[in-house]
């Protein structure tokens, strides 16, 4: 199966992890080389993430120690916790995106875990079955959201919508053009990714933009839109609009993401 | 079922209220998750976006080559649209929230589409 170039970078991010073995090795497990609470709690969720058999994780600190049951890259619930304080209905319970009692209570356990002394520290454990085996539990975007780990912000600059998008985009495009009240004032790249914008820009903008109109319920709002693939070397095509003023943009296909945070950010 | 994986994409990302599986081909909604509500003249409109957007007969709107997948974010939402590896008929669009984590969800999207249209689910 041929990946997509997220996948592809999904992958790559995986391998190198490994490669890198981030971490050293002791009796106990493997050491998160993260001493942060945040970091530690995200570190935590990346080995949830690269889980993908039926397993248990054991998150150990010099005081604590709290065993995740896994499977899938999904969480199915906390099998054992020791030396942190642990609500009654948390052991053993399969956790579901609409527990949000349990969810919460889960992320005590793990906050309480991650601030306790000493080095973290994960081990494989056994693969005994979790509750019932019917546990579907939650993946961890899912934990992500319900426990407020939030994206770092792109910092960005400029007076317009459009300008702000162009300070947070410039630096990971591979060429972009900019237009402010219907003139282009930035116009700046490689030579193939900025003939192929220019030709975006000059020859299927416009009618792109009254097609999107006309088949839209929302009129002439600004937007972003961003399209992988669609340019040279399987790069990602952006474009913007916001009235007169238009931003372009080719970029690697696995910085996609960061175009739809940019924007969350501006709008 | 087809329509139990829209459901569980749907339930693994709170911020996508309603996904639909479309064939491009015919411009038709085929299947939708559960619990979206949206009307025909709706889906076929976001059909026919998500065609625009893609890009339809092997050809592109945007760029030289028809996408494999994409969004469009404005101030009321996110609408992502992703199309099958082995079918570039089969796609599906998903209507999301401002706050939808992108990088997560079109991976997940993708992943999803390629086993209902691979026939797995």
């Amino acid at each position: 199966m041929e990946l997509t170039p997220v996948e592809h970078k999904d992958l790559k991010t995986k391998l190198a992890r490994l490669a890198n073995d981030a971490g050293s090795y002791s009796t106990v497990g493997r050491t998160l080389e993260v001493t942060d609470p945040k970091a530690r709690l995200e570190a935590i969720l990346t080995e949830v993430d690269d889980s993908m058999l039926a397993e248990t994780l054991v998150f150990r600190t010099d005081t604590a120690h709290v065993t995740l049951a896994v499977s899938g890259r999904r969480l199915l619930g906390i099998s054992e916790a020791s030396g942190v304080k642990t609500a009654k209905d948390v052991l053993d319970n399969a956790v579901s995106p609409e527990d949000t009692s349990l969810m919460s209570s889960i992320h005590d356990v793990m906050t309480a875990l991650v601030k306790t002394e000493g080095s973290l520290t994960v081990s494989v454990g056994s693969s005994a079955k979790f509750g019932d085996g019917a546990a579907v539990g939650a993946s961890v975007a899912q934990l992500r959201s319900a426990w407020g780990l939030i994206v770092e912000q792109v910092a960005l600059d400029g007076e317009t919508p459009i300008a702000m998008l162009a300070s947070g985009l410039s630096e990971p495009s591979l060429a972009m053009i900019i237009v402010q009240n219907g003139e282009i004032t930035t116009q700046e790249g490689a030579k193939k990714p900025l003939k192929e914008l220019t030709s975006v820009l000059e020859d299927q903008l416009d009618a792109f933009v009254a097609a999107r109109v006309a088949k839209s319920s929302q009129h002439s709002e600004p937007s972003l839109t961003c399209l992988v693939n669609a340019g040279p070397d399987g790069a990602a095509i952006v474009v913007a609009t916001d009235g007169k003023d238009m931003a372009l943009f080719c970029m690697p296909a696995e910085k996609a993401a960061l175009a739809h945070q940019v924007w969350r950010q501006i709008s | 079922m087809v329509a139990d994986r829209l459901d569980a994409l749907c339930a693994d990302f709170g911020d996508c209220s309603a996904v639909a599986y479309a064939d491009l081909s015919i411009g038709m909604v085929l299947v939708t998750n559960t619990s979206a509500k949206l009307s025909r003249e709706m889906l076929d409109g976001l059909c026919a976006e998500a065609g625009l957007s893609l890009g339809t007969d092997g050809k592109a709107n945007i760029g030289s080559h028809p996408a494999t997948m994409g969004f469009t974010a404005s101030p009321t939402g996110s609408k992502v649209f992703v199309r099958a590896e082995a079918e570039p008929n089969d796609i599906l669009f998903c209507l999301c929230s401002s706050d939808i984590d992108m990088a997560a969800f079109m991976p997940a999207a993708k992943l999803c589409l390629d086993e209902i249209s691979g026939g797995t689910s």
